[in-house]
């Protein structure tokens, strides 16, 4: 084991291995941080690139883009308010906030270290734990899926700030929206209005582009419109110290844990995701730091997220190394990535190319490593551009990434639409006090708990007790049962209180 | 007396949403039914709570964005120009149509410098069109001109 | 008014050199231009991957002209296919084409069919197989048939109305099994369920499942093709067990329908000639993609037979 461990890292001493997991890391960083592009895009189009390569050489090169994308996409979430990436739309909340309190040098910074500590530990489950992990994930079969994802969206309640009735009726309309698109299981296209371009449903990274880039630009036209900026606001050139002081470290380390430990469990179920496991962190982050008020700037709020989404990175990589089926969408890429090296991922990996099998483990362990002072050297480069730049310039450049970015997820403008008209329904709704943003989870959970729905009521032969007969699906609604009741009970307390004082 | 008006015109908008699903949902296979039909049943409740609310409490207070007089001709003008813009854009092609977006949105939020405004749209496309274009090779659109051009 | 006229002028011979453009193109000195080929999937997956691999010899046996990728994605494949149904019949936008352009527009509402295009070659071939787990109460075809024919068994495909869907259909058909079907979008969440025991067999193109059948997770219990395959010697096909049934997801490339018979010519031998390339055979043998080769001739009818298949199971889909 060790010794295999030892050959792993032993090959990324090749300078040449070493430069093409840096360079991965690199570009990794920069599609991050441009709104649209992501690890799955690029390394999309790079796989077909890497025939040519050596197989150890593709293979890092592919790591360190995959390890550092989903980092890279806090940058523009902290500094403009707009995710990078759709991993990253939870840091937006108290990371844009920290910049406008002239702390973008300390949210950035955090950002780093909490991806990095994220990262390595995922590596480290994915170096040691693999195998037994991976076995554990299967015990997943339709119910827990279903038990899971309505835990996600439980979620959303403990993200929702004053006004839980409006959260949930936002999430719910998510869950409506979702069943655009063709249905699981019976493949029956529903509201799609004879458009094919939403056989799939709305499109993710489009609607996050315009509910976050197009309404940011909207508001600041209002803004100035009617002279209501603040000196404030035109001239946040502050950055601020960057990496976090012992004491903040102090601070973070239970967030960082708990979260790298919800990151891990999320990545290694089959399909789970990224984005669940962003909120279900941030959730338990502002669960357990009551005294704080998440949404205001709290480095919590950044630390949490960021820490989750780059456990996910490695861990999803564990069901594909140890049983040859893929975490997630960009994981899945690693198989064709590996098929035209004429090597195909599994048990039989570690067999026939220990090489190979343990240069990816120990790629994600350095790529990590990397990242930190990469990423900080970005961060440092693109806060003091960005913040420096003029914003009326400023927005007229983020309008340009939004329709590109929005424009190049699928080659097509009718995504350029969906951008849009998100854009202006989140504006509007901003305006009567409603935010669209508890749309996202439910939107992206809406198909996996009605498939999952279907799929065990086909197996249940149309009995919804399998739902209470699986231990596993049984104590994730228990648990969803106590987050969505809790705000309602504390509602109830509170006004008997009040009735009595 | 409606106390709320954003949230009771809003939530008349999502009742209308729940029960064109609910009913549109009729006419699908059973299973492909449940869903949409239970989740739009749970919204109908929820926004219907939302309605009612909206006659009693307390007003939202006296909100920047409600005080009479607020311009919204800006944020309109920049709608307007991101529909134009994509009916155009396949038509014109991916630079020319961009770099008008661009120069028009600087210009609508309030921008008046010519020449950094033509600078920053000229520059900023090209560098877009370089990386996503170029280097990671996303068939942008390209004008009916060139289309004609290259057959 | 002068201004106005020398604008229409303008568009009108605009339009006349572009008609000219269009009806001067015959297969003389095709290709004039890049081709296209449009991959109604993701970027990364297997027609993506087989495509690419064409897209890097193209200009070898094209004059010197390259294929570009575009993938289109979308609705099981339907945006991209309509994408290539209604490309110009030119010769220059091809169709990476699957079963599923046969199976999409007899399940969905689309404005296409099989007829709107014409096929050039056939490169691949992934023989349909019925997988189980390793620890599955099941150990040959016939304890599993044995069962289903008692009370259902669960079965997962990797999505409705594909063609490991069809199989699971015909199987029925023929030799009155019964099977409770899990759809799901695409194999690996299949092979998941498999390897988890929440579902009792699979059917699934043999490339899919390649690896876990080779690291023994998977049992592979039958194989729908005429002989056994290479990997798999152990494995009996459907025929030895006296069930007709001939399967598999294939792929190949396509122009639209109305396109020159002399271009499609030009295409099937420049294609044909990459798919006897021994950089192309090494490549595709690495990646584990059986490649079997058909004509246009050939193509056709295989399409067409496909077609008649799928249209008399097209009842029993639904049930």
């Amino acid at each position: 084991m060790l010794e295999n461990i030892a050959l792993g890292f032993g090959q990324l001493l090749h300078p040449t291995v070493f430069i093409a997991l840096f360079l991965g890391v690199v570009v990794g960083l920069i599609v991050g941080a441009l709104p649209g592009l992501n690890d799955s895009i690029t390394m999309a189009v790079l796989i077909p690139v890497t025939f040519g390569m050596d197989s150890q050489i593709a293979m890092v090169l592919l790591v360190g883009i995959y390890v550092a994308a989903c980092y890279g996409g806090s940058i523009p979430a902290i500094l403009l308010n707009i995710p990078g990436t759709a991993s990253s739309v939870v840091t937006c909340l108290d990371g844009y906030k920290m910049t406008q309190k002239g702390q973008s040098g300390l949210a950035l910074g955090i950002s780093t270290t909490s991806s990095v500590f994220g990262g390595l530990m995922s590596s480290l489950v994915l170096m040691f734990l693999a195998p037994f992990l991976a076995i554990q994930a299967l015990r997943f079969g339709p119910p827990e899926y279903f038990s899971l994802a309505i835990m996600g969206i439980s979620t959303v309640v403990g993200m929702a700030g004053k006004d839980l009735l409006k959260s949930l009726i936002i999430s719910i309309f998510g869950l409506v929206i979702s069943t655009i698109g063709m249905s699981p299981q019976v493949g029956f296209p529903r509201f799609t209005f004879g458009i094919d371009y939403l056989y799939d449903g709305i499109p993710l990274v489009p609607m996050l582009i315009g509910l976050f880039g197009v309404t940011s630009v909207l508001e600041l036209a209002d803004t100035i419109k009617n002279d209501l900026l603040s000196k404030v606001d035109l001239h946040i050139k502050k950055i601020g110290r960057m990496l976090p002081d012992r004491k903040m470290v102090k601070r973070l380390l239970p967030t960082w844990i708990t979260s790298s430990a919800i990151g891990n469990v999320i990545g290694i179920i089959p399909g789970a995701g990224m984005i669940m496991a962003i909120y279900m962190a941030y959730d338990q982050a502002k669960r357990s730091n009551k005294d704080k008020e998440f949404g205001t700037g709290i480095p919590e709020g950044v630390a949490a997220p960021e820490t989750a989404n780059n456990a996910v990175v490695a861990s999803s990589m564990v069901p594909l190394m140890a049983l040859g089926v893929p975490g997630n969408s960009t994981s899945a890429l690693f198989i064709g990535a590996l098929m035209i090296q004429g090597m195909r991922p599994g048990p039989s990996l570690f067999k026939d190319f220990p090489e190979v099998a343990y240069l990816i483990i120990a790629a994600f362990f350095v790529g990590n490593i990397l990242m930190g002072p990469l990423g900080l050297a970005l961060s440092k480069f693109m806060s003091t551009s960005i913040l420096r730049l003029n914003r009326y310039l400023l927005n007229g450049v983020i309008i340009l990434l939004c329709v590109t970015g929005a424009y190049s997820v699928r080659n097509s403008s009718f995504d350029i639409w969906i951008m849009i008209i998100f854009g202006v329904i989140s504006y509007i709704l901003n305006k009567i006090h409603f935010s669209l943003s508890p749309i996202i989870l439910p939107l992206i959970l809406g198909p996996m708990m009605e498939q999952n729905l279907q799929q065990s009521l086909i197996l249940s032969r149309g009995s919804w007790a399998i739902f209470f007969t699986s231990p596993i699906s049984l104590g994730l609604l228990i648990v969803s049962a106590l987050f969505l009741l809790a705000p309602v009970w504390k509602a109830i307390n509170e006004r008997r209180r009040s009735k009595i004082a | 007396m409606i106390v709320r008006k954003g949230d009771f015109y809003f939530s008349l908008v999502l009742d209308f949403i729940c029960v064109f699903v609910f009913t549109t949902s009729f006419s699908f296979p059973i299973e492909a039914a449940i869903f949409p039909q239970l989740s739009s049943a749970l919204l109908f409740v929820l926004s219907s709570f939302l309605m009612f609310a909206s006659f009693k409490g307390k007003s939202e207070g006296t909100n920047t964005a409600n005080k009479k007089g607020f311009k919204y001709t800006s944020a309109i003008l920049l709608i307007v120009g991101f529909v134009v813009y994509t009916l155009l854009v396949n038509l014109l092609g991916y630079i020319l149509t961009t770099l008008a977006l661009v120069y028009y949105t600087i210009f609508v939020i309030g921008y008046r410098k010519q020449k950094w405004l033509i600078i920053t749209s000229i520059v900023s496309v090209a560098l877009t069109y370089a990386i996503f274009g170029l280097l990671l090779g996303v068939p942008l659109p390209v004008s009916f001109i060139t289309r004609l051009i290259q057959g | 008014m002068k201004k106005r006229s020398l604008i229409a002028a303008l568009v009108v011979g605009l339009l006349m050199v572009s008609l000219v453009a269009v009806s001067a193109q015959s297969a003389a000195g095709f290709p004039k231009k890049n081709l296209k080929i449009i991959v109604p999937f993701a970027p990364g997956g297997a027609v993506d991957v087989t495509c690419r691999f064409f897209a890097e010899l193209a200009p070898k046996y094209f004059d010197g002209k390259k294929i570009i990728i575009e993938n289109k994605e979308g609705g099981g494949g339907v945006v991209g296919q309509n994408a290539g149904a209604k490309a110009d019949p030119d010769g220059y936008s091809i169709l990476a084409f699957t079963s599923s352009v046969v199976t999409n527009p007899m399940t969905k509402q689309t404005d296409y069919t099989h007829e709107s295009f014409q096929p050039v070659i056939m490169y691949c071939y992934d023989p349909e197989v019925l997988v189980v787990s390793a620890k599955s109460e099941f150990k040959t075809l016939d304890d599993l048939l044995a069962a289903a024919k008692k009370s259902s068994v669960s079965l997962c495909t990797p999505g409705k109305s594909t063609s490991h869907h069809t199989a699971g259909l015909i199987l029925e058909q023929k030799i009155g099994v019964k099977f409770d079907y899990i759809h799901n979008n695409g194999a690996a969440m299949q092979i998941t369920q498999l390897l988890g025991g929440h579902v009792q067999a699979g059917l699934m193109a043999y490339g899919e499942a390649a690896s876990q059948l080779k690291d023994g997770q998977l049992v592979a219990l039958g194989v729908m093709s005429d002989i056994r395959i290479a990997d798999l010697s152990k494995v009996p096909t459907f025929q030895e067990k006296g069930i007709d049934i001939l399967y598999g997801a294939w792929r190949g490339l396509a122009v639209p329908a109305k396109t020159p018979k002399d271009v499609v010519a030009v295409l099937e031998k420049g294609f044909t000639e990459i798919t006897k390339d021994p950089q192309y055979i090494e490549k595709m043998a690495k990646a584990g993609y059986p490649l079997v080769y058909k004509n246009t001739a050939d193509f056709t009818k295989h399409v067409i037979q496909d077609a008649v298949d799928f249209k008399n199971i097209l009842p029993f889909l639904n049930q």
